[in-house]
């Protein structure tokens, strides 16, 4: 079977769905952060 | 999700769909996925599909693809909220519980520079207590562990927190007693301009592994027309040896600027300045008021389109770059109904142990004293004042306002008097959402290998 970058699909490999719905503790979460803590946003600088 | 041969395929509504090279690139915003992008077979599926609703059994001959195949592109189509199956599709509406939050402990008013733009009023030298650390530090934490919390985050801010190196140390070191005591993991952040990092500096940040995240709204003159010393001297030689010194300890800091009508020219070579340095970076539009919100908008978009034109350049033309950028809050994997935690998930204070909703609104309006309660996440939600998830008629039918949130709620209010309108910046965030996914399925096609984009 092929996988599906050869099938022409290219896409994060985790989304709140095909995840277990749990942060993956990766301390660099940017983007990586799934829960809904708003936390693992860029800091606002509010200025 | 069951996929049979006599299922339907159909695509579903509200998709932003770009061409990127020979490739299609495709978001549903309110997916939470993010963008996916797709060429070859699995653009012919989805060029099939756009045209009629298909049965899968259909499908096959026509794509030469097995079953397993097509199950499998189905899946990942249906999860990024692109694909029906059997009219019924994954996007999913369950509140995730959130496990972590931040404490944003504001040390000090004191502060090296005079950013003209900056909300601390500084002329009052005010400083935060032991005791009032102490307190806001137990009770934070008696709250993360009352509500299930995995991991709180601890950001040192000002003013300036290293002025207070001693006491940010004494902080950290307290913080580290409740090791072993209470089963949540501890992260800290720095919040600084960058003018004082120094080798003593630096060896704790490492050893605590801390992040550091440093202002600078541009390079050179740029930078110098806003954040000065209190001699009206610029800043920037400094914090660029600030940043050479954290990098040569391998501390990768997270450069913020904020974008004004004074440094918004310089954005591009400051843009350039990242790349080059391999520093994250992001961009903040300045919350200050504006004569002519239209053509502010139109400045900002018109530079923001060099930049962002630049950063695809890089990213498609040289090989290893790669490009970390972010603008604002702005979340491509994400829906959201707020731009930030704030009056939910945020624990902000002042010197002086007040609980204030945002930092912005330190010496301005508190919600309560630390002292005064003994659950703080529930006291920031419970005297949430404002009803903060409010969008404007016009943000409820934006494609956008799932990844925007309709925008900084305490601006909105600043500027307009009223929540329920859209963002001054509507016009910012919507270009620069467009411009962060176009960015961001390049990331995907020369990770995943399909660089012909």
């Amino acid at each position: 079977m092929r996988k599906l970058e050869e099938l022409g699909i290219f896409a994060s490999s985790s989304n709140q769905l095909e995840n277990s719905m749990e942060c993956n503790e990766c301390n660099e979460c940017i983007e990586e952060c799934e829960c809904d803590c708003y936390e693992c946003l860029p800091e606002c600088i509010g200025f | 999700m069951n996929v049979f041969m006599n299922s339907s395929v159909s695509i579903c509504n509200n998709l932003f769909i770009e061409k990127i090279g020979d490739s299609l690139m495709i978001i549903n915003p309110k997916s939470g996925f993010g963008p996916i992008v797709i060429m070859g077979i699995a653009l012919k599926l989805f060029l099939l599909c756009q045209q009629n609703k298909f049965i899968v059994r259909n499908l096959l001959p026509l794509l030469n693809i097995s079953k397993e195949e097509m199950r499998m592109m189905l899946l990942k189509f249906c999860s990024a909220g692109i694909f029906k199956v059997d009219g019924i599709d994954l996007l999913s509406e369950k509140k995730i519980k959130p496990k972590r939050t931040a404490i944003w402990l504001h040390i000090t008013n004191s502060c090296n520079l005079r950013c003209s733009y900056c909300y601390v009023n500084k002329s009052n030298g005010g400083a935060m207590s032991w005791k009032i650390a102490k307190e806001i530090l137990d009770k934070s934490i008696a709250s993360c562990m009352k509500h299930n919390y995995e991991r709180l985050l601890i950001k040192f801010s000002g003013g300036e927190p290293i002025l207070r190196f001693s006491f940010l140390k004494r902080i950290v070191n307290y913080v580290r007693s409740y090791k072993n005591k209470v089963p949540l993991k501890f992260q800290f952040l720095l919040l600084t301009n960058g003018t004082l990092i120094n080798h003593e500096v630096i060896k704790f940040l490492r050893k605590e592994r801390f992040k550091v995240a440093i202002s600078m709204d541009g390079i050179n003159q740029y930078n110098d027309r806003t954040r000065i010393f209190s001699n009206g001297l610029g800043s920037f030689n400094l914090i660029e040896k600030g940043i050479n010194k954290l990098q040569d300890a391998s501390i990768s800091p997270m450069v913020h600027a904020v974008i004004s009508d004074y440094n918004v020219n310089g954005l591009l070579e400051f843009t350039k300045f990242c790349i080059e340095k391999k520093l994250r970076f992001s961009f903040t539009p300045v919350r200050s008021e504006s004569d002519d919100w239209t053509r502010r908008n139109h400045v900002f978009c018109e530079i923001l389109k060099e930049c962002y034109d630049y950063m695809e350049d890089v990213s498609l033309n040289l090989k290893g770059v790669q490009i970390e950028h972010s603008f604002e809050n702005l979340n491509l994997r994400r829906v959201v109904n707020r731009p930030c935690a704030i009056g939910w998930n945020a624990l902000i204070t002042d010197h002086r142990g007040n609980l204030v909703l945002c930092q912005t609104e330190i010496g301005k309006n508190s919600l309560c004293r630390i002292e005064n309660v003994s659950d703080v996440l529930s006291a920031v939600q419970s005297q949430n004042q404002i009803n903060l998830n409010t969008f404007s008629k016009e943000c409820a039918e934006c494609l956008w306002s799932g990844i925007c949130g309709g925008g900084c709620p305490l601006f909105k209010r600043q500027i307009y008097n009223n929540l329920t309108v859209k963002s001054p910046y509507c016009e910012t965030y919507k270009l620069a959402i467009k411009r962060l996914l176009r960015l961001e399925a390049i990331k995907l096609l020369k990770k995943g290998g399909g660089e012909n984009a």
